[in-house]
């Protein structure tokens, strides 16, 4: 389904309510209002005002919105277990206006599920990401098949914020094993 | 007289060069044969080298597998082992399948598999596998010891192999294989409930708890190692049809064996409900009408 297709689709919709409904105008203005901010959420955003006010700035600034990510640049994981730097991580991401609504709802549920899991194997991230990688197969092929369902598009892009971030949390700690073996070798000689 | 010949030879070719050419003449065939020379020599420092490169890589190839071996037959009698600054080696569920599953431990907090470990850092995985010996010989009797009582204790359930397949089942990606998976453990529970609810039946699922699933823990995991490393390989789609036609004779036989561990207690009952039936009827307490009356009354409110 197309961008046109789309937008007539929700006025198509929206005439035919207002000829079968006999409410009034205030109804009909709530009606309205509704059914634009329901389209504005699959798209992303909260509200209408605010996709109308994040496409302005956009087309002005021409920058792109930024898909939410960890910044997790300014964490240093020495010191710090798995554990630790997973739930740093993920209190780092922010969202764009643009990646708010179904997508934003869908993107947190997964960081939510997720931190409930981790908080139950506090020791054993490894745990966590088989658990990740079982799910993104799982959500890939659904986000295939459902190309418009921002939530899907939300929770499996979470998805793949956890594993990049565990993945960078293993590789640290593998760096410090292997720091320790090194030196251990050095010792024994 | 051969090299006196050959030198001969060689003064006899010079001098006819030198009358033909002149003395200049000389310059280019001995640039040719210096060029010629010095390849030669170079090729043969590289065969040398290549030798002795070769040579290392098998010693210290030899020296791994050796440590591997050692670490296997360390993890059949002790459930983890300590290194240095909280390093620590443990299987996966405290059930060793193979060196390279084992998972690496910074301070109780999980990190890798040792496989893991190898891809990234393959010549300190090798200097790990060596400190590893050197730590196996440090005195860790009293771990061992616990070891052997929580493994006989774990092995006898039934349980620790469900969860062993569902953790193994949560990494493998082919689906057939996965719902095969699904069928083993739904087995496996229902003769789990057979074994609570008949704790005699336990003598008849030994074969299955210390031959058979183990064997398929093995299968799974080497699978779940191809899985990741060779699937592109020709023989993985062969392997892969294979262990699907092994799911499926595993699912039967334990059919088989959830039937044959219920099937005596049916006959005993039945048995007995014929017994009682007879006594009944000898009694005088029932007639021959009455029962079948009954019998009929019970099919067709079936």
């Amino acid at each position: 389904m197309n961008k046109k297709t789309d937008n007539m689709d929700v006025f198509d919709s929206l005439f035919e309510q207002i000829q079968s409904d006999s409410s009034s105008l205030a109804d009909f203005g709530d009606v309205v209002r509704q059914s634009m901010d329901e389209a504005a959420r699959k798209k992303g955003y909260d509200t209408f005002s605010e996709m109308l006010s994040s496409e302005i700035s956009s087309s002005i600034t021409k920058e792109k919105p930024q898909k939410p990510t960890a910044n997790t640049r300014n964490i240093q994981i020495e010191g710090l277990t798995r554990f630790e730097y997973m739930m740093k991580a993920i209190e780092s991401v922010t969202y764009e206006p643009k990646y708010q609504g179904y997508y934003g709802t869908g993107h947190r549920s997964c960081l939510d599920g997720y931190v409930e899991k981790m908080e139950a194997n506090r020791d054993n991230m490894c745990v966590i990401e088989a658990m990740v990688k079982a799910d993104m197969r799982y959500y890939s092929k659904q986000v295939r098949k459902n190309r418009n369902d921002a939530y899907t598009q939300g929770y499996y892009d979470a998805l793949v914020l956890l594993a990049n971030s565990l993945l960078k949390s293993k590789k640290a700690k593998m760096r410090e094993i292997k720091k320790i073996i090194l030196e251990m070798k050095e010792t024994s000689q | 007289m051969i090299a006196l010949k050959f030198d001969f030879g060689k003064m006899l070719f010079l001098a006819i060069f030198m009358s033909i050419f002149g003395f200049g003449g000389l310059i280019w065939p001995i640039f040719v044969f210096t060029l010629i020379f010095s390849s030669l020599s170079s090729k043969k420092q590289t065969r040398t080298a290549s030798r002795k490169t070769a040579k290392t890589e098998s010693v210290a190839k030899a020296k791994v597998i050796r440590a591997q071996r050692l670490v296997k037959e360390y993890f059949a009698t002790h459930h983890e082992l300590v290194l240095e600054d909280g390093v620590v080696l443990k299987p996966y569920n405290d059930r060793f399948t193979s060196v390279d599953a084992l998972y690496l431990y910074k301070d109780d907090d999980c990190v890798a598999t040792l496989e893991e470990f190898k891809k990234s850092y393959p010549s300190t995985y090798e200097d790990l596998l060596e400190q590893c010996e050197r730590f196996m010989e440090r005195p860790q009797a009293e771990k061992s010891v616990q070891k052997e009582v929580k493994v006989e204790e774990k092995l006898s359930s039934i349980e620790q192999f469900i969860e062993t397949l569902n953790g193994l089942n949560i990494e493998i990606s082919n689906e057939q294989v996965t719902n095969g998976l699904y069928e083993v453990t739904a087995y496996l529970k229902q003769i789990d409930m057979i074994e609570k609810e008949f704790p005699d039946s336990k003598e008849k699922t030994k074969k299955l708890t210390q031959y058979y699933l183990p064997i398929l823990v093995e299968i799974l995991e080497s699978y779940k190692q191809l899985q990741n490393s060779a699937r592109n390989h020709e023989e993985f789609k062969k392997t892969e049809e294979r262990l699907q036609k092994t799911i499926l004779l595993i699912n039967e036989a334990l059919k088989t064996i959830t039937y044959t561990l219920t099937q005596e207690h049916f006959m005993d009952l039945s048995a007995d409900m014929k017994t009682l039936e007879t006594l009944l009827k000898k009694d005088g307490l029932v007639s021959e009408g009455s029962l079948s009356a009954l019998r009929n009354q019970v099919k067709n409110h079936e």
